[in-house]
């Protein structure tokens, strides 16, 4: 499918907007990355491909545009290959991540957006062309709502879909002061596709999504936070199931901190695949199996939350109604020490997976059981910094067919940086790895970031 | 009648203009939360609650023991992110989260962020080699990001 690209005079409006709106705007920063990557692969089949793309990320937040409230954020980036094609989309190919006014008003936390933005509150994060709003309104109400035309990438060799003419969604809530939120929400992304006579059938992949939250917290230090997502699109009347809301999803987490360095925490969550998937891309991957669920519930206990000696123990336990039970527990423990500028960390984990069964192999089963474990360090020395980064797995099970007869993958990657100036860095990776997919993979990547102007947030967290 | 039924959408967007109809009145009164952090914040994750002792985040109407960076917060950040994006922007620009969080990553951030492996990053190194078997234990935690608008890179193999 031919990649849609923007057309020269979009360009040009673009390009002209943002000079205006930078000539006007009170603080301007400039950012971004260029990155010069090299990689090599060898396949299991002895073919090879060299790999030399590159990349330019590059983005400007102007705030305080002629001295009101209003800012202009852009980001996006580019990428062409001087060797193998290194991606699906072509040679050469690039994207407008995000580009948008904003207005700040100075009370109610009142927003608006104007572009292509990333909107969050209803059942999801959504990328849109559009316009959203946002406030906070008298009583402890706050309300949220976006609407415009989806942001779309192509799918590759996918079957052709309805047009996604529309999405639009919202949130209203409520907030008790310190104790707690409840909020409802919705979501409806596209139309259902209309048969035409003498036309291919579309593949309906509109989304309608109601959405519950609620938070509480009876104590600064205990907090409980749940979220359910129903499913509204319409069935076929004649479905043996067809309900007019179907439970699609549901997340609770709670957190307790126990004392200022120790918290306990856990999660509980469940899919059902027919609700959950429905409008799903990509069916043949995502199978919309009336009967199948996922439920998991995890726990971790943290050890030293705010200080330089961090230790994490995580347990999950999940069901896969096809699939059967998995367990994943370990721990990890995190070291920061300001006087040597070192950060560290060591972790292991441990996956135990009922054995999945295989339709015309060699073998009836296969385990999905692995361990993984992972050391990292960073220095950062003013100047200079460096990092290492290594991270290796063992499956227990060689005739696992996606493992094509590896039993371990590992990867290591080291990095040394160098600052010239307080605006611009300069570091390199070097990567060696071995995996099923690929019996050995050198990568070689060249980075240099930038940041001009003022006004960087959280000193550039 | 029946299109009433037939879109709540529309229902709720009406209930909105009209919400903005009245919105002078309707609006809180109270000063919007800073857009920037006004000092410069130390190394490491920040926990807000080691400087801001009880009081609620204006707006936000929450302890700020709430927006600590703690591991289980980092882990379910996107309940927090969902409700109160506009607390997050007090630190963090959108170029933060389109590091992970952008529909078309070029990029891994595993391996954009090869320097910083003191990040959470949602694929970890080599996980195309393993995310089958990831798939394979639960599919519904692709589909939270995969699989419905963004999917032309699972697409390329996955038809």
């Amino acid at each position: 499918m031919a990649r849609k690209r923007m057309c020269p005079a979009s360009i040009v409006v673009l390009l002209a907007s943002t000079a205006a709106s930078v000539g006007f705007a009170a603080e301007v920063e400039a950012y971004g990355t260029t990155l010069a990557r090299y990689w090599n692969q060898s396949y299991p089949d002895l073919s090879k491909n060299r790999y030399v793309p590159l990349t330019q990320f590059v983005g400007i937040d102007a705030t305080g545009l002629g001295d009101t409230p209003w800012s202009l954020h852009l980001f996006g980036w580019g990428k062409t290959d001087l060797a193998d094609q290194s991606s699906p989309g072509g040679k050469g190919e690039g994207d407008l991540t995000f580009g948008y006014l904003q207005y700040r008003a100075p009370k109610a936390n009142a927003e608006v957006q104007l572009g292509r933005f990333a909107a969050q509150g209803a059942a999801g994060l959504e990328m849109v062309n559009g316009l959203s709003a946002r406030a906070d309104l008298r009583g402890g109400f706050t309300f949220a709502f976006f609407g415009g035309k989806p942001v779309i990438y192509d799918p590759v060799g996918a079957p052709q879909a309805a047009p996604r003419d529309f999405i639009a969604g919202g949130r209203l809530a409520w907030r008790a002061a310190r104790y707690g939120e409840i909020g409802v929400s919705y979501l409806q992304d596209g139309t259902a596709p209309k048969d035409q006579p003498g036309q291919p059938i579309l593949e309906d992949r509109s989304r309608k999504l109601l959405g519950g939250d609620l938070r509480l917290s009876p104590h600064a230090s205990f907090d409980i936070s749940g979220r359910v997502i129903y499913n509204q699109k319409k069935e076929d009347p004649l479905s043996a199931t067809s309900k007019n809301a179907r439970l699609a999803g549901q997340d609770y987490a709670m957190s307790w901190k126990v004392t200022r360095t120790i918290q306990l925490s856990g999660t509980y969550i469940e899919r059902n695949f027919k609700d959950y998937y429905a409008g799903t891309n990509l069916p043949a991957l995502f199978r919309q199996i009336e009967t199948e669920k996922y439920k998991a519930h995890s726990g971790l206990l943290s050890f030293g939350i705010s200080g330089p000696l961090q230790v994490n123990v995580d347990y999950r336990k999940a069901r896969r109604e096809g699939n059967g039970d998995s367990t994943r527990a370990g721990a990890e423990f995190r070291m920061t020490s300001e006087r040597l500028k070192l950060k560290s960390g060591l972790a292991y984990h441990r996956v135990t997976a009922t054995d999945v069964p295989l339709t015309g192999g060699t073998v009836a089963f296969y385990s999905l059981s692995h361990s993984e474990a992972r050391l990292w360090l960073m220095h950062d020395g003013g100047r200079y910094f460096l990092s290492l980064d290594a991270v290796s797995y063992s499956f227990d099970d060689e005739n696992n067919p996606m493992l094509n007869g590896e039993s371990k993958s590992y990867l290591g990657v080291a990095s040394l940086g160098f600052r010239p100036g307080k605006r611009v860095t300069i570091s390199g990776d070097v990567s060696y790895g071995m995996n099923p997919l690929y019996k050995k993979e050198v990568r070689g990547l060249l980075r240099l970031d930038f940041r001009f102007g003022v006004g960087a947030k959280g000193g550039g967290k | 009648m029946k299109a009433w039924k037939s879109s709540p959408l529309l229902v709720f967007g009406l209930a909105l203009c009209l919400g903005f109809l009245s919105a002078c009145s309707l609006l809180s009164p109270e000063t919007s939360f800073a857009p920037t952090h006004p000092e410069q914040l130390g190394p490491g994750r920040p926990m807000c609650s080691s400087c801001h002792e009880s009081e609620p985040f204006a707006g936000a109407r929450k302890p700020y023991s709430a927006f600590d960076h703690t591991p289980a917060f980092l882990k379910d950040h996107g309940l927090a992110a969902g409700r109160d994006a506009g607390t997050c922007a007090s630190c963090h620009g959108q170029s933060f989260c389109a590091d992970c969080h952008s529909g078309k990553t070029m990029i891994p951030p595993a391996v954009l962020l090869g320097n910083r492996p003191d990040r959470t990053m949602p694929h970890p190194a080599a996980y195309l080699s393993t995310h089958q078997i990831e798939g394979k234990l639960d599919p519904a935690r692709c589909y939270t990001c995969h699989g419905r608008a963004n999917n032309q890179r699972c697409a390329a193999c996955h038809r």
